[in-house]
């Protein structure tokens, strides 16, 4: 039935009249006039035969980043167009609006006032107002973005001989799940050629479609909204990295999270009462199996009424809560954005009495139906709404919560049961009189934002963790994402890679999706692939629906349990590399996962790959989607001399930190180049049976660090020494950072960090900072544990550590010609110290 | 001078003043690099006190409690796992001391876990009395309903014999009055007609009275007069299905409430000391019989057809003995354990309100959900998991269907103790009872059921003889 619910755009007048419009009639071109330049940019009025006495205005901007700006908007009008507020950050300015409406009416009257879908009647007070333009990508042959849907991560062609399918791309956040689009919208495009990315961003919240074919040596691209003003970005770099920072300078960053929240999540539809929390926590620990925070969903609530605790599920939730704190553990509730009418249910009757509401078009609150039954939505669009949202989270207010509880914004497209296309009706009024019409795509956004505003209330300083499934451009500055309502499918685990690489596209670092497939029961096999798979992803959250049989980790026997410790253990181990990788992202808003073509942008074979990934520069990952596989065919990517080293993935918990076991694991490894390593531009076959885990390998010319010890949660970890993955490349090169903060609060924005430059040079492996003022261990300061070194050809006469302080000592090693490979032993000088070991000839 | 994690019986192994040898022996270090914060042994048994090693193990000793193996990733963790604060000494948290208070709670706990064990323990023998009352009960009723079927069956085919041998009387005079008829037609014709007519009257008359020699279906119930015995349960099938009945006795509170649990014991037979609770309904088709045999009855004299109405003995009340022989049988081949003490508990119902729903459990019959007036079936009878040698879970299965989801599964609890863990934290929850009780019920998956179930049975005198020994190990 949910197939029936979308509107194609037959059934939607404004995409019928922008698609029908073919750029071939005269009158409607419009031509420059008066142009010239103010401020930083050119202004121009444009005309056309169509339309003479309706002007338009046009600014067209070049930003030092090398961004280039246009926007265009009537010269004057009744009603002013809604321009997106909130998205843009820094100093990227907000220019105030001008008037009117935009759109050519050529033809017939085609929906223009009033249109209805499915029994549901849009208004359309304002008449026709959809805007829409065309860029060319000039050269390009590929485009990616335009998330959340779940195709490839390649776009076809929507128009045009040999298209790949009819319909537009829209972006309109919905939540007839299954089916694109899905949840969340980041109207950005790129497209990448070697040595030339560039990417156009259309800031515009009202519902999108972007029509993409082929033109001469070039992309097409039609894009039109149903209201709004046209403000576009155009981005261009000689590296994907380069335009993923720009869009960054945009819209902003990825928040940085909390230490815990780049644990494993153990989240279920439902974990019923406080028993049962106690019981499966208990058993992660019985079975040694890490994770981090415990999530509970919707059942938890008072008959769904949000910031409440069912006293006979929970009688006692804050001891609860500090019962799991007490072994470093966090917990999460689901937060939704409906509220249920009742009078005795104060979070709304508050509300109601206030005013806060989003109204029907007449004035009335608006109701409709969603989990508790009749409910109406704030209206997060209102600051004043914000802040009464972010008092919620006080304990005063929410009772039974504590400094341990974070949030999960669910149902924000927001999703409306009994309304068009499971959202809310367009006409719908939000504050300042706009209509949802213009903003739709950012209510989950502000949303987010106030539930931000909310931690930041009840833990001041520290950061908040928050996970949202409505998104849009900007969202990551928030919130983290998942993709939604997956089934236990094996192409729901293959089509995961690329949504989470488009989302990434999209300046949304911070994504996952669910362990297992939220829908129907994997089989074991299934599970535990998808645990592989999903370890290496920046969000690591396993969830099931409420009618799906149990699946803990425990309850398919050892073996298999055996099987998901060691991916969870997997992703423990990477932690250190993978939050330095997410002060990238926060720093400088590269993706913590990346196709292929943004770390290899010289290598024309990995253009259209989206199965393998890029975990930061130097970690290859292979998921494998398909059941009984025993090996896979990896490409091992390369710009130029580029190798390649199997990289540990914690599958042989055995020989986890052990010393001398690490020998036998590389040995008899044939074909290698210098020990192990594999030479890029090239596929191998990789054994990769469920017990060995999947393929992934650590780029040479890296520094990896890690942490080894099997621990049961990240805060377990807090004190534990670090291993580096020190992987050569054909110059016997090598460089990486390290990243430490107190995992926790806001210090970091003021230098209360460390950032570590690690560089192996001419034998000698440097370990200098380079970036923070530094913070204060709350335990001894961690050690260095271990140093491995991949490729070195020969073998060093001996190893010496020389301190910052002067001090050193001759450090003890192993080395193995047959494997190339190097292992100092217990180094043990602290990580907030800089230091350097020689590997002597 | 004890090296920091080691079990007391590896002592030996750490002994040497140069060298250590890995316990799988795969290779030997220098002694400085046992507990050195660096794993050198694929086993993990270079560094028992740190968390260096991943497989490794650390040893509490916890005095005043007892002592304990921990996995070696809590070794330094930040979390106080043993008592006496010993995993923690690397500075990143203070622990408290706790081993004497929680071996003194502990104590208490095990000491109550001996009582209830031995107590359970001795309640058995009742059990198994009044399980070998319901066999031979069950026996002798089979056997009653054996005799009785004979009996049904000798009279049904002698009215059929007697019936023959009538029908071929009355053909056999009726041709002879029909050849003297044919001598006398002319002289008296309308006379002689009138004698036949009264004759062929009487024939009837006899044949009613032949009837009435096979009993009918209310006599044979009621010949189950000895089968009253308070210690013997129903086991007709339609006993509990009757809905009606059972939340009846739910409504006169037939069940007791007890202070620390919401759930209801509804037991449908007479107390088990023999003495008939005079409020508890019997419900059961026996029994029924039994309550109205005297009062409401025609008794046989007065209880005869009219002359007139022709009549063959009744077949139902064979079929009925036969089906209930059937399940009688059946029910003898149940698992009742290896002393069949578990057949006292045959068909008796225990209740559990949760939420909105009141759970029943009818034992080895079946398990059922209520929510006002609809009930859901979770299953009926099944089979037994047994736990080192005990019957540990039981099984209900084939219930009613579930939207959405697997077909419902029920999967009773019988609390036993697991035996499979070391940690006796674990095995304090309520093992054994002093009598049955229904203590939970989960539903951990959609339409998957799980009850927790108190019972004397439940007990073991190992049990009691573990936590004995768990006793005198804190003592020390």
């Amino acid at each position: 039935f949910k197939e029936e619910e979308f509107r194609y755009c037959k059934d939607s007048s404004f995409c019928r009249r922008q698609r029908k419009f073919d750029g071939q009639d005269d009158r409607a071109t419009y031509k420059l006039h008066n142009a010239h330049l103010e401020d930083n940019g050119v202004v121009a009025e444009m005309k056309n035969a169509l339309n003479p006495n309706q002007p338009l205005k046009l600014r067209a901007t070049i930003y030092k980043s090398g961004i280039f700006r246009i926007e265009i908007d009537e010269a004057s009008s009744a009603k002013p167009r809604y321009r997106v507020k909130d998205v843009l950050v820094g100093d990227i300015s907000q220019h105030s609006s001008s008037e009117g409406a935009m759109e050519d009416i050529t033809g017939e009257n085609d929906g223009l006032w009033e249109e209805s879908f499915k029994g549901h009647s849009d208004s359309k007070p304002n008449g026709p107002e959809s805007i829409g333009v065309d860029f060319d990508f000039m050269g390009a042959k590929h485009v990616y973005g335009l998330p959340e849907r779940g195709s490839r991560l390649m776009l076809g062609n929507t128009r045009g001989e040999g298209a790949a399918r009819d319909e537009p791309y829209r972006l309109y956040n919905l939540d007839v799940f299954e089916y694109e689009p899905l949840y969340g919208a980041v109207p950005i495009l790129y497209s990448h050629r070697p040595n030339f990315s560039s990417a156009l961003f259309w800031l515009n919240a009202a519902e999108t479609m972007v029509d993409v074919e082929d033109g001469p040596d070039m992309k097409r691209t039609h894009w039109f909204s149903e209201s709004g003003v046209i403000d576009v970005f155009l981005l261009s770099s000689d590296t994907p990295k380069g335009v993923q920072m720009q869009f960054a300078s945009l819209v902003g960053t990825q928040f940085m999270p909390p230490m815990f929240s780049l644990g494993y999540h153990q989240c279920r539809w439902n974990y019923k009462d406080d028993a049962d929390v106690r019981m499966v926590d208990s058993k992660f620990d019985e079975y040694d199996i890490p994770y981090d925070v415990l999530w509970l969903d919707i059942e938890h609530t008072v008959g769904k009424r949000y910031l409440t605790w069912d006293k006979h599920l929970f009688p006692d939730p804050e001891g609860l809560q500090h019962d799991l704190a007490s072994r470093g553990r966090k917990m999460v509730t689901i937060i939704d954005p409906h509220l249920k009418v009742d009078m005795g249910y104060s979070v709304y009757a508050e509300a109601k009495r206030l005013g806060f509401f989003c109204k029907n078009k007449d004035g009335g609150d608006f109701e409709g139906h969603c989990w508790p039954g009749t409910s109406s939505w704030l209206d997060y669009l209102n600051p004043e709404v914000r802040d009464y949202w972010a008092s919620r989270f006080l304990p005063a207010n929410y009772v039974g919560s504590t400094e341990h509880l974070y949030t999960w914004n669910d149902m924000n497209e927001p999703s409306v049961f009994n309304g068009p296309e499971i959202t809310m009706p367009k006409d719908l009024l939000h504050y300042g009189n706009v209509e949802h019409r213009d903003v739709h795509n950012l209510y989950g956004f502000y949303m987010t934002m106030a539930t931000v505003a909310g931690h930041k209330l009840l833990r001041p300083g520290r950061r908040p963790f928050i996970l949202s499934r409505a998104f849009f451009a900007g969202s990551q500055r928030y919130a983290a994402v998942w993709t939604g309502d997956n089934g236990a499918r094996w192409d729901h685990l293959a089509s995961a890679t690329p949504m989470l690489l488009q989302l990434s596209l999209g300046g949304i670092h911070f994504c996952g999706a669910d362990v297992g497939g939220f829908f129907g029961n994997p089989e074991p096999e299934l599970l535990v692939r998808w645990y592989q798979a999903a370890a290496y992803t920046p969000f690591f959250r396993g969830h099931a629906h409420i009618d799906t049989q149990r699946r803990e980790p425990w309850l398919f026997g050892d073996v298999v349990m055996g099987q998901i410790r060691a991916a969870i253990r997997a992703r423990y181990l990477v932690l250190p590399y993978l939050y330095t990788l997410f002060h990238m992202a926060h720093t400088q808003g590269l993706p913590i996962m990346r196709p292929l073509w943004m770390e290899f942008p010289g290598d024309e074979v990995t253009i259209a790959m989206d199965d393998e990934f890029m975990l930061g520069e130097a970690l290859l990952v292979k998921p494998v989607v398909s059941a009984n596989t025993r090996s896979s065919n990896v490409y091992l990517p390369s710009d130029k001399d580029d190798i390649w080293y199997p990289f540990r993935n914690g599958q042989t918990p055995k020989e986890q930190g052990v010393f001398t076991s690490l020998w036998s694991r590389f040995r008899g490894q044939t074909g290698s180049l210098r020990g192990q390593a594999q030479a890029g531009g090239k596929t191998i076959s990789v054994d990769s049976g469920v017990e060995q885990g999947i393929p992934v390998f650590q780029r040479g010319g890296t520094i990896i660090p890690t942490r080894e010890r099997a621990r049961r949660s990240t805060s377990a970890m807090r004190a534990d020494p670090f291993t580096l993955h020190v992987a050569l490349n054909v110059r016997e090169e090598a460089s990486g950072s390290l990243y430490l903060d107190d995992g926790d609060t806001d210090e970091h924005t003021a230098g209360g960090f460390f950032l570590f430059g690690l560089k192996f040079q001419s034998n000698q492996l440097e370990y200098r900072q380079t970036e923070g003022s530094g913070f204060k261990f709350s335990h001894p300061p961690p050690a260095l544990e271990r140093v491995i070194v991949y490729g070195i050809t020969k073998q060093p006469a001996r190893v010496t550590l020389k301190r910052k302080n002067g001090g050193g000592s001759e450090l003890e090693f192993i080395y193995d010609k047959e494997s190339a490979m190097l292992i100092v032993r217990k180094p043990n000088v602290p990580m907030n110290e800089e230091w350097s070991i020689s590997f002597a000839k | 001078e004890e090296m920091r994690g080691v079990q007391p019986e590896d002592a030996h192994l750490y002994a040497k003043k140069d060298m250590f040898t890995c316990k799988d022996g795969s290779s030997t270090i220098s002694i400085d690099k046992v507990n050195d914060e660096f794993c050198d042994c694929n086993d993990g048994s270079d560094e028992p006190g740190t968390a260096a090693c991943s497989n490794g193990v650390f040893w509490c000793a916890n005095k005043g409690w007892k002592a304990k193996l921990l996995f070696s990733s809590r070794v330094n963790d930040g979390v106080c796992d043993c008592c006496d604060g010993s995993d923690e000494h690397a500075g990143i948290v203070t622990c408290v001391n706790r081993c004497q208070e929680e071996g003194a709670e502990q104590r208490n706990i095990l000491m109550r876990s001996i009582q209830l064990h031995e107590q359970g323990v001795a309640k058995r023998s009742d059990y198994v009395a009044r399980a070998h009352a319901f066999r031979e009960a069950v026996f002798k009723r089979r056997d009653e309903l054996g005799n009785l079927i004979q009996e049904v069956s000798q009279k049904l085919d002698g009215f059929q014999a007697q019936r023959d041998e009538l029908n071929k009387k009355i053909s056999e005079e009726t041709e002879e009055r029909l050849r003297q008829e044919q001598e006398a037609r002319e002289a008296e014709e309308k006379k002689r007609a009138e004698e036949e007519q009264k004759r062929a009257e009487e024939l009837a008359a006899q044949q009613a009275e032949m009837a009435n020699q096979v009993p009918s279906g209310e006599e044979i119930k009621s010949s189950g007069d000895e089968f009253g015995s308070p210690e013997v349960p129903p086991m007709a099938p339609q006993a509990v299905d009757d809905l009606g009945e059972t939340q009846q006795v739910v409504q006169e509170g037939k069940g007791y409430e007890d202070p620390y649990y919401s759930g209801k014991h509804v037991d449908k037979r007479p107390s088990p000391t023999g003495n008939p609770d005079p409020n508890t309904h019997v419900d059961d088709w026996y029994s029924y019989d039994n309550d109205h045999t005297d009062e409401e009855k025609p008794s046989e004299d007065e209880y005869r057809p009219p002359e007139e109405e022709y009549k063959p003995p009744e077949e139902r009340p064979k079929t009925e003995a036969e089906s209930e022989s059937e399940l009688a049988v059946k029910v003898l081949e149940y698992d009742f354990g290896p002393d069949m003490a578990f057949m006292a508990l045959y068909d008796k119902c225990y209740e559990q309100q949760v939420q909105q729903y009141t759970y029943e459990i009818c034992m080895f019959r079946h398990a059922k959900q209520k929510d006002g007036g609809s009930e859901q079936n979770l299953g009926t009878w099944s089979h037994w998991t047994h736990e080192n040698g005990h019957n540990s879970v039981m099984h209900y299965t084939n219930g009613g269907g579930c939207w959405n989801g697997p077909a419902r599964s029920m999967k009773e609890q019988q609390a036993l103790p697991p035996a499979r863990s070391a940690d006796i934290l674990e095995q304090v929850s309520m093992i054994c009872g002093e009598d049955e009780f229904l203590v939970s019920v989960q539903e951990p998956s959609r339409c998957v059921y799980e009850m927790e179930f108190m019972t004397p049975l439940a007990c073991s005198a190992h049990r009691a003889q573990e936590a004995r020994e768990q006793l005198l190990a804190i003592s020390h």
